[in-house]
């Protein structure tokens, strides 16, 4: 009876939404075009209603349950749950034993310091230069769905440009991610900010370490891991300011290409591994392109989680 | 040497280790409340740190949202390789200045010896040179740091700067070095955009700016040293025991947070964990012999200060990881010294 009542509620809805199609569309087609973001909402709303549904009835337990299940039968996900249970409370009592664990003397201590809190933001410019990689990854994503890495100089008919204005697909892209892509501006202006602050955040992250002597034993490896940390994000700073391709692009990439080439016997392979040759030319976009998206992210990441899981076992270096 | 024997033998050498480390606490129990111990631990990354950049990350957040919306990021003309370079040339961004600066300072290595002409390398290789010579410095920061302590103290330089951080005021020779490095930093991307800079200011020429580039670092460094030495010559310096004893008597007096067990008392959310845990309380006591709801009551009628077997548990247990224990011996420590408690 209730079922029924539902089903009757559904396809008169569905009834009304159809009332303003006209007859020459397919009535399905026309509908989804016309209700999709109520559709997406609607769903949305029934998975919600669903799982409080669950939750009011005390069901969400057994059926959180019953899909954990699911998925370990399949998988034996126990197993690693287990291990990072078990490695995370070994870490956590080494470094916290409970017999005996040694009080180090603070700065309050030591100086009579009267007020700790403005040392704070300080000893959070590792976490939050972390952060700026994070929304970078998830710009860069999307910037990385319209940006064409065609170097090639153009003139407005699309041949090799000779004389005249030169442009190139690169630089179209960006035009067309500052003007016609929606939300292209306000992605391309985070990114920018967010790699300025990523850049600031690591210079001064840096000084930090080296004012406090963090970097003493037994931090020596993760200094010297940030400090090619630094030299990454240097470097992605200027493959990713290279890409659009307009004036300052290119003044930075002639100097950049100056100083591959005048690395002393191997200038001229340097200038041809990072910059495709010793003149600036399309290829220098796609080998930028190509160290911007890939390589520099691949080894960025892996050294920040390394970095990172050295901070986690060896913990902070006494914040104020 | 198989693959088993080696593994044996970590785990033996591990299970070693264990048991040194117990040894050493256990026969070092004393020392933890009033003295600085050997053993200098990290704060831990979870849950302090992540929660003061989970705050700070919010409010940066909304600094790039902010500077998005009201700073556009530059998008200038097309590259164009047959255009003439431009006048006053554009530059890199401000994070490879200092590199830039590092091409346009150095100079043409020539010399000449008994008449004989050498020129070593031109002005574009020693820029670059200089470049990875600042890199390699930096990324051998923590031994050149020990090598100093070396030169400065042959018997115990190296052994003093063994693990332990510090604030500048202690080293004024490695911060007037820090300021050094970061003065010359900032002094080599100025004078990198010297072209831009002579726009503005026709009086700074190349001739000034080089001369600043040389000296200015130098300057700052030495006026650095000065400043530190003196702060620390004036009485900024490590506390003997006795002062220590009096700052903290003299907190309790004003209730300022000058410890730092107080400081991590007050980090206390009062899940309970300790109170559960504690063996005193759960053999004996009831609502009356609650002795770390009595201690942050300021209560002590003697009862709880004294019947605390310091098995600490209680920091074993504590999500905020407060030092219970030390914060007892303390308070006996001071009460059998007749300071007020």
């Amino acid at each position: 009876m209730k079922f029924n009542r539902i089903v009757a509620a559904i396809i008169g809805c569905l009834v009304l939404l159809s009332l303003p199609v006209s007859a020459e569309t397919p009535i399905l087609e026309e509908l989804m075009r016309k209700y999709t973001f109520p559709l997406i909402f609607l769903s949305l709303a029934g998975a919600v209603a669903g799982v409080a549904y669950l939750y009011v009835t005390g069901l969400l337990p057994s059926a959180i349950f019953e899909s954990w299940k699911w998925v370990d039968e399949r998988f034996a996900l126990h197993r690693y749950f287990s291990l990072a249970k078990r490695e995370y409370y070994s870490v956590v009592y080494t470094l916290m034993p409970a017999t005996g664990r040694t009080m180090p003397q603070s700065h309050t201590e030591r100086y009579n310091v009267k007020a700790v809190w403005y040392w704070y933001p300080f000893y959070s410019l590792g976490g939050l230069s972390f952060f700026a990689y994070v929304v970078l990854t998830i710009t860069g994503i999307y910037l990385g769905f319209y940006y064409v890495p065609d170097g090639q100089f153009v003139n407005e008919n699309g041949e090799p440009c000779g004389t005249g204005t030169c442009t190139s697909g690169a630089y179209q892209s960006m035009e067309l991610i500052m003007t016609q892509v929606s939300f292209g501006y306000i992605i391309r202006a985070v990114h920018h900010w967010s790699a300025h602050f990523m850049v600031a955040s690591v210079f001064l992250h840096m000084m930090r370490v080296y004012f406090v002597g963090a970097y003493r034993n037994p931090r020596e490896i993760n200094w010297m891991l940030g400090s090619i940390l630094l030299m990454i994000t240097i470097f992605f700073g200027y493959t990713g300011y290279l890409l659009p391709w307009d004036e300052l692009g290119f003044a930075a990439g002639s100097i950049g290409l100056e100083m591959a080439t005048s690395i002393p016997a191997m200038g001229p392979l340097m200038a041809q591994i990072i910059f495709g040759g010793t003149q600036l030319t399309g290829d220098t976009i796609t080998r930028m392109y190509w160290l911007h998206i890939f390589v520099l992210p691949l080894i960025g990441t892996i050294l920040i989680i390394v970095h990172m899981a050295l901070v986690w076992i060896q913990g902070e270096a006494e914040p104020h | 040497m198989s693959e088993d024997s080696a593994t044996e033998m970590i785990t033996e050498y591990q299970d070693e280790q264990i048991v040194l480390d117990t040894v050493n606490k256990l026969e070092h129990r004393e020392d933890h409340s009033v003295l600085e111990a050997d053993m200098v631990k990290g704060e831990p990354l979870y849950p302090h740190e992540l929660t003061r950049d989970a705050v700070l990350s919010m409010y940066i957040m909304a600094l790039f949202f902010y500077l998005s919306a009201f700073v556009p990021p530059p998008l200038h003309g097309a590259a164009d390789p047959t255009a003439g370079t431009a006048f006053p040339p554009p530059l890199p961004d401000w994070y490879l200045l200092w590199a830039f600066g590092c091409l346009k300072v150095a100079w043409d290595i020539e010399f000449t010896i008994f008449g004989y002409h050498f020129f070593l390398m031109t002005a574009k290789v020693w820029g670059t040179l200089v470049q990875g010579m600042i890199v390699g410095l930096v990324v051998a920061v923590p031994f050149i740091d020990r090598a100093i302590g070396f030169l400065i103290d042959p018997q115990y330089g190296d052994v003093v700067n063994r693990g332990h951080e510090r604030r500048p005021i202690e080293d004024p020779v490695r911060a007037a070095i820090g300021v050094y490095g970061i003065a010359m930093v900032i002094m080599l991307s100025i004078y990198s955009i010297n072209a831009n800079v002579a726009i503005y200011y026709p009086e700074i020429n190349t001739k000034v700016l080089s001369q600043v580039t040389l000296w200015g670092p130098l300057g700052c460094a030495f006026i650095t040293y000065l400043f530190l030495d003196r702060r620390r010559s004036e009485g900024a310096k490590p506390l003997t025991d006795e002062e220590r004893f009096a700052l903290y008597t003299d907190g309790i007096a004003d209730r300022r947070m000058q410890r730092i067990y107080e400081f991590k008392l007050n980090r206390c959310y009062q899940c309970g964990l300790c109170d559960d845990i504690c063996p005193v309380r759960d053999m004996e006591g009831e609502h009356e012999l609650n002795i770390i709801f009595n201690t942050f009551q300021n209560e002590h009628d003697g009862v709880a200060m004294w019947s605390c077997i310091t098995c600490g548990m209680c920091t074993a247990v504590c999500p905020q990881n407060i030092e219970y224990v030390d914060y007892v011996l303390e308070q006996r420590a001071l009460t059998t010294s007749g300071a007020m408690s």
